[in-house]
């Protein structure tokens, strides 16, 4: 195989990221086509498990295959160029997020967006986010589907601490920090629950329901 | 592992300076990172020095991927509860038993209540300490002192330590007619059965250390997009491995930053990142994905450490010079056949 080939679908690139890893792009922009293309393909291999495959993982728009040493990479690659590429989110889950929207940042993004806080929490809470990946932490969903004026870029240098529960913004996206850890979105409020490392799946659906109560 | 409960005890952690991990070979085929839930690599238990953990586990018969102690940087002391065999290797330092040198990448055999030791590196900066039979604790777990490790398998199924295996100061598993290459058999957690690898040779160890200075490279995924200025330094720079490097990331010094493009910096999607990708941020300081990286990452990956050299990452001490030499991906994907044919079989 050579290190980029895409002569079969020119919408699908398998290129190698690794001497061990290959991605697999397919699609050019995020979003919801994307996303479910990626999906697809990546609970197809999952559920195939080829004796090659170490790992899998989906981000936006591609899918990185990490390859036991000495993987045929024709057979690999004839593997992944058979993987479908749509009905993949039909197994989703909706995830219900109760948020105390008291985060640090809820000024700063009112002030960015020329907004009041309440408008803030009326745009982000109650629509349904579709989590693209889970990554950065085990359980930290990428969701899609933030309105275009909560958009704002993270900060410029990341907090040392971000605390467990927090829901923030980074950019286009919006998620949860399901544990403690170094951060720089911008943070909107406290989620009131806990969550597990696999408390959520790519391709799930999250709605984030604005609540003054909790600790 | 539902064997492993205090009666199954075989190792007391006495005294730790730094930090003691349970640590294991990481996803392998059949986990695909499904049973766990978890399809990020952040989940604190791949081994940093993966290559030790495989050449050890070898050493004790274990399966390469049996968890085991990475310790950094000590030193450290572990009991005996019951007869035990391990072996230690890694980094190079001080290693004795109740006082008595003992030497590392051999099967040493504990006998009740005696304690092994071992002193901060010398070269290098972690060592991995397996077991025969695994560790109990679940990867990830941070041992303390006064920390009981079970092993993984129960006392009648761990009756596969090597014949060998001795306190002596002894260089049996280090001969080269010891090494055949043939992989042997071996029991595991329940009634499976593992293979387990040939022991290392002498070569292999004494490779383990050599060249850390030197990490070879093929070019990132966004390799064209940092442009060939970036590329050049890259290889052309000695970098000093800077004191915020972690189990995270080894960061890079250099005098001069690498020179990057704006664009790559300000329009990348994340994408899903693996340990050993050479990132560049902003500061043009490079940031090298380590075995706890996050799954994945929005910098540009200039280049990407092959896969036979990245247990080095775990070796390099602060305040270190290293440099990049790229080599061809035919090559390093040769090497890393060979590598697993031999140790993860």
């Amino acid at each position: 195989m050579s290190d980029a080939v895409s002569d079969a679908d020119p919408s699908v690139r398998i290129e190698a990221c690794a001497d061990d890893a290959l991605l697999m792009t397919v699609a050019d922009d995020a979003g919801e086509g994307a996303t479910e293309r990626v999906i697809s393909a990546w609970r197809a291999l999952r559920a195939r498990r080829p004796a090659w495959l170490v790992k899998a993982q989906p981000a936006f728009t591609s899918l990185q295959v990490v390859l036991r040493g000495g993987a045929d990479l024709d057979e690999v690659e004839r593997v992944l160029r058979s993987l479908p590429l749509a009905g993949g989110l039909q197994q989703a889950h909706t995830h219900l997020v109760p948020v105390r929207y008291d985060g640090a940042d809820l000024g700063a993004v009112a002030e960015h967006a020329g907004l009041g806080s309440d408008d803030v929490i009326r745009l982000h809470a109650d629509r349904p986010y579709r989590c693209a990946f889970v990554g950065f932490l085990p359980g930290f969903p990428y969701l899609l589907g933030l309105d275009e004026r909560l958009h704002m870029p993270r900060l410029a240098t990341p907090r040392p601490l971000v605390p467990a529960g927090s829901v923030g913004i980074g950019g286009s996206q919006t998620g949860v920090y399901p544990a403690a850890s170094p951060g720089g979105w911008r943070l909107l409020g406290t989620a009131l629950m806990t969550f597990a490392p696999d408390w959520i799946e790519a391709g799930d659906i999250v709605v984030f329901r604005a609540t003054g109560g909790g600790p | 592992m539902s064997e492993a409960g205090p009666v199954d005890a075989v190792l007391l952690v006495q005294t730790v300076t730094g930090r003691l991990m349970v640590v294991d070979g990481g996803p392998r085929q059949g986990d695909v990172g499904v049973e766990d839930g978890v399809e990020g690599n952040g989940d604190g238990c791949l081994a940093a020095d993966d290559r030790a953990l495989c050449l050890l586990n070898a050493v004790v018969g274990n399966a390469w991927w049996c968890p085991a102690l990475e310790v950094l940087p000590g030193p450290w002391a572990l009991q005996a509860l019951q007869r035990v065999t391990v072996a230690v290797g890694g980094g190079e330092g001080l290693l004795t038993i109740d006082g008595v040198a003992v030497l590392p990448w051999t099967a040493l055999s504990l006998d009740v209540g005696q304690v092994l030791r071992g002193g901060p590196c010398s070269i290098g900066l972690t060592r991995t300490i397996a077991v025969a039979g695994g560790v109990g604790s679940a990867p990830g777990t941070q041992l303390t002192r006064g920390s009981v490790m079970a092993p993984r398998l129960a006392p009648r199924m761990a009756t596969h330590a090597p014949r060998m295996a001795t306190h002596a100061p002894s260089m049996a598993t280090h001969a080269p007619s010891m090494a055949t290459h043939a992989p042997r058999m071996a029991p595991t957690a329940g009634s499976t059965i593992a293979i387990v690898a040939a022991p290392p040779t002498a070569d292999d160890v004494i490779d383990h250390l050599q060249h850390l200075s030197v990490l070879r490279v093929v070019p990132g995924h966004e390799r064209s997009r940092c442009g060939d200025g970036a590329w050049a330094a890259l290889l052309s720079t000695s970098f000093a491995v800077s004191p915020h490097s972690s189990r995270q990331g080894t960061r890079l010094d250099a005098t001069t930053p690498l020179p990057m493009p704006v664009a790559p910096m300000t329009s990348m999607l994340t994408v899903p990142v693996w340990p050993g990708a050479v990132q560049v941020p902003p500061s043009g300081q490079p940031v090298i994905l380590g075995a706890d990286s996050t799954a994945t990452g929005g910098y540009p990956r200039l280049a990407q450490v092959i896969a036979v050299d990245r247990y080095k990452l775990a070796q390099l001490r602060p305040g270190a010079l290293v440099t990049f030499e790229a080599v061809s991906l035919h090559d390093a994907r040769a090497w890393h056949a060979r590598f697993e044919e031999r140790f993860k079989p």
